[in-house]
């Protein structure tokens, strides 16, 4: 119950849209929510070291200007007149309300939808999610007019062993109405500590009877890898293994799934990352070197012009399976990355449509209240020296796939690739 | 493009106001008077922290800019434009899009636009399709008239800076300034092979925002506000008087599409109108009432009247067709109004920029809190799209025919 459908049908992990929802209260245009992902959260906390050796530690003497003064004092010239005037008193942020309020302006006139700064509150439900993993009960839902609807139990979590089904509708959550609530609301209703029960109030269709679940919530982790196998005549079976986010647990899942269609008997391999909006840096170079045992991933280009190069990491599981990637306008960020590196070592072959597009990293910074700032810190370019920001992928083969306008169990994309593997 | 500009105010800069007014609404005082300190009724929650003093938490907002200052890729922005980001935070957690923050070029232009007059040279003025700027007409007794500037002359450079094809905002700004300084033009005229220079003295040009004229062949006076400003009360008072010397008996007053203007201008005007009473109730954040009442000049209490409004009435305009139709002094004609129901105050910051804070909402004399529902005229006549491009004025035409059987 902690997932929310995506918009194209895939499984959007609810980070996503999470952060999505978060951001749109910033005033990041549409095209951002493909983007928002932690693609160079290579630092959670300020005094870790970072990759390259750097470390970075909070300070307040880099906010004065080189007199060593910050004057904000029309700032708290405006804040007086607020205070004494304006007429709806009680809107008036206030204390610690108000510190936020200020980051958020400054936040906002970067006029760089990356960069974002999130409450303490905000922050720690970001965090869990980041995590990849939460305490709840482990459904995909979404809200719809009556209520929310459970889109998919996920496998092997308290949802599924109680019995909610697809299309269920969610009545009540703890005897509370879900109608005219909130997403955001729902979920943090139904999540809450392992082990403790939530008791939704469930219409089934076709069915008469309301049925009440009561459900223990256990540790979920989110699933961001399925796996498939597709069998070909008189060939060895492809696997086929969709992707739906770089997060932290993401590395495992992706070569467990690997591993698995092995296992299965597939030689050849067709990884699926389609809507994949990206995630962490180094999940991508991680998960990349599963394919390239050598040589550089990504490099990174900080605005002092320093550069921070990402070779390859040993021991890949596939560094032999002929390869396919799957791309489209929404594989973002990470997914990039990974297709970049692909594309200019010519391990694989990308098929699909042009990526998005996005070519920057950011870093996700702890402030002293818990509050989290992430800023857009460097550029990054593929091995070839490629720049991507606001250009995107070119896929070696060109197919379209509008989902909307052909049949739900066509994907030419898909076949494209079968049919390109087939003949490997 | 056709645009007259009255007095020279640029009709690309008086349309961003007008624009920018709609939405921010009418204002009470003046700027001579924006320095007058909060009133007493608007104290901050009893308890609550004042918010205009850093409370220890504010660390985290130089903790947060540190972080910025060193990675961020991309440029931050300067001291001032810092400081107006932070305010514009503030007042994003606001529910009032009329608590803005103006920057300084922004509130020169509307400080002028307020007090109805400007350092020019008073010209009507336009482009033409070559995107040469075209001297329309001069306005008597300024100093273009007195340069003998006339219709049609091209201007080719202001002050040595040519101006063919730069948009007519941006001429206009070159041409303005203050009041006593000089501008030179580079002139062309038809009858005159060559260019020629001509220097004038920049005066005080007036925004005039008061228009009137006799209906033809009818005893009804037509009077069309565009702006309250603070010369629109003395404008419509000349203009009564005026039309009330060449025998107008009815009245016709014109509010459409005006956005509003000054608190003051509204109620000056209304007072033109009606002997005394209330005009309006100022509703502030703990319910107590101060009228604004009649000020005892009228000069038209009897006139039968009608008083046009639409969708674009906005603001001081609803305050006076609101107080017309409380008191029963005319009867609205059109279709609803914008229902623009709060009254800010711009202060002036101390680095010129300005905060319009919303301070009150306003009532009409019977009570009615008009921020969100609008004046509903007794005779509803909608205009069409149709109408409206084939020129014709409906409402206009009601207006007439229901006047002309009035006595």
């Amino acid at each position: 119950m902690e997932q929310q459908k995506s918009n194209n049908g895939f499984s959007a992990p609810f980070l996503f849209s999470f952060l999505f929802l978060i951001l749109a209260s910033f005033g990041a245009g549409w095209a951002g929510h493909w983007t928002l992902q932690q693609l160079g959260v290579s630092l959670p906390l300020p005094g870790l070291p970072l990759p390259g050796g750097q470390r970075l530690e909070p300070t307040t003497e880099a906010a004065l200007d080189e007199e060593g003064n910050l004057d904000l004092s029309v700032f708290w010239e405006a804040m007086k007149l607020l205070d004494e005037n304006y007429y709806a008193q009680e809107e008036l942020p206030r204390e610690d309300e108000l510190t936020y309020s200020a980051i958020e302006g400054l936040v906002e006139s970067l006029d760089d939808p990356h960069t974002n700064f999130l409450t303490p509150q905000l922050a720690s439900d970001f965090q869990a999610d980041l995590q990849g993993e939460f305490e709840g009960i482990g459904a995909r839902v979404d809200m719809a007019e009556e209520g929310l609807v459970i889109v998919a139990p996920f496998p092997g979590t308290p949802a599924a062993e109680a019995g909610l089904e697809p299309g269920d509708i969610v009545l009540e959550i703890d005897g509370r109405t879900t109608q005219g609530m909130d997403l955001l609301e729902a979920v943090s209703l139904v999540r809450g500590e392992r082990g403790t029960v939530v008791s939704l109030k469930v219409r089934r269709p076709g069915e008469a009877d309301l049925i009440v679940f009561d459900i223990t919530r256990g540790n979920i982790v989110i699933p961001v890898v399925e796996t498939a196998l597709i069998e070909v005549e008189g060939q060895s079976p492809i696997g086929h293994l969709r992707l739906t986010d770089f997060g932290r647990n993401s590395v495992e899942q992706f070569k467990e799934g690997i591993n698995e269609l092995r296992a299965q008997g597939a030689e050849r391999l067709i990884v699926d990352l389609r809507f994949n909006p990206g995630g962490l840096l180094n999940a991508a170079v991680e998960i990349t070197s599963q394919f390239i045992d050598e040589g550089l991933i990504l490099s990174e280009k900080t605005s002092d012009g320093q550069e921070v190069r990402h070779p390859a990491e040993r021991g890949g599981v596939a560094v032999d399976m002929p390869l396919v990637v799957l791309i489209n306008e929404g594989s973002a960020s990470a997914s990039e990355i990974l297709a970049g590196a692909i594309k200019d070592t010519e391990r694989g072959t990308l098929i699909g449509t042009t990526s998005f597009g996005k070519g920057s990293v950011q870093r996700l910074h702890e402030l002293s209240d818990n509050s989290l700032l992430r800023i857009t810190v460097a550029r990054w370019f593929t091995p070839n020296g490629n720049a991507i920001h606001e250009v995107g992928i070119e896929p070696d083969i060109y197919v379209e796939w509008n989902p909307e306008e052909t049949a739900p169990d066509e994907d030419p994309q898909l076949d494209a690739a079968v049919e390109f593997l087939r003949n490997q | 493009m056709e645009s007259v500009i009255k007095g020279c105010v640029a009709t690309v800069a008086a349309m961003m106001l007008v624009l920018f007014f709609f939405v921010a609404g009418f204002m009470t005082s003046a700027y001579r008077h924006s320095t007058v300190t909060g009133p007493a009724y608007a104290s901050p929650i009893d308890g609550a922290a004042p918010i205009a003093t850093p409370s220890e938490n504010f660390n985290v907002f130089y903790e947060a800019l540190g972080f910025m200052r060193q990675e961020f890729y991309g440029e931050l922005p300067d001291e001032q434009h810092l400081n107006y980001a932070t305010i514009r935070g503030v007042l994003a957690r606001l529910d009032d899009g009329n608590t803005i923050l103006v920057e300084p070029a922004a509130h020169e232009q509307e400080r002028e636009r307020f007090q109805g007059e400007f350092g020019g040279i008073g010209a009507q003025v336009s482009t033409n399709e070559q995107g040469e700027f075209v001297i329309v007409a001069p306005i008597d007794d300024t100093p273009a008239a007195n340069a003998d500037l006339r219709a049609n002359d091209v201007i080719l450079e202001v002050d040595g800076t040519p101006i063919t094809g730069m948009p007519i905002g941006e001429s206009i700004e070159l041409i303005k300034g203050e009041v006593g300084t000089e501008v030179t033009l580079l002139v062309f005229r038809a009858s005159e092979g060559e260019p020629f220079s001509l220097t004038l003295v920049r005066a005080k040009i007036p925004d005039p925002t008061v228009y009137h004229e006799m209906i033809e062949e009818t005893e009804i006076g037509y009077i069309r506000v565009g702006f309250f400003s603070a010369r629109t009360t003395d404008e419509l008072r000349k203009a009564i008087t005026e039309l009330q010397e060449q025998g107008a008996s009815k009245l016709m007053l014109d509010l459409r599409n005006n956005p509003g203007g000054l608190l003051d201008a509204a109620i000056g005007t209304s007072s033109l109108f009606i002997g005394d009473g209330i005009i309006a109730y100022q509703q502030f954040n703990d319910d107590s009432r101060k009228p604004l009442e009649a000020r005892g000049d009228a000069i038209s209490k009897d006139e039968p009247m009608l008083v046009l409004i639409n969708e674009g009435s906005a603001s001081a305009s609803e305050i006076l067709a609101g107080a017309l139709q409380a008191s029963g002094r005319a009867r609205l004609i059109g279709t609803q109004s914008y229902g623009k129901g709060t009254v800010q105050i711009p202060y002036t910051l101390e680095d010129g920029s300005s905060l319009h804070v919303t301070i009150a909402h306003w009532l009409t004399p019977d009570g009615i809190d008009l921020s969100s529902d609008g004046l509903m005229p007794e005779l509803y006549v909608e205009t069409t799209d149709e109408q409206r491009e084939a020129g014709e004025d409906p409402v206009f035409n009601k207006a007439v025919e229901t006047l002309k059987e009035l006595n």
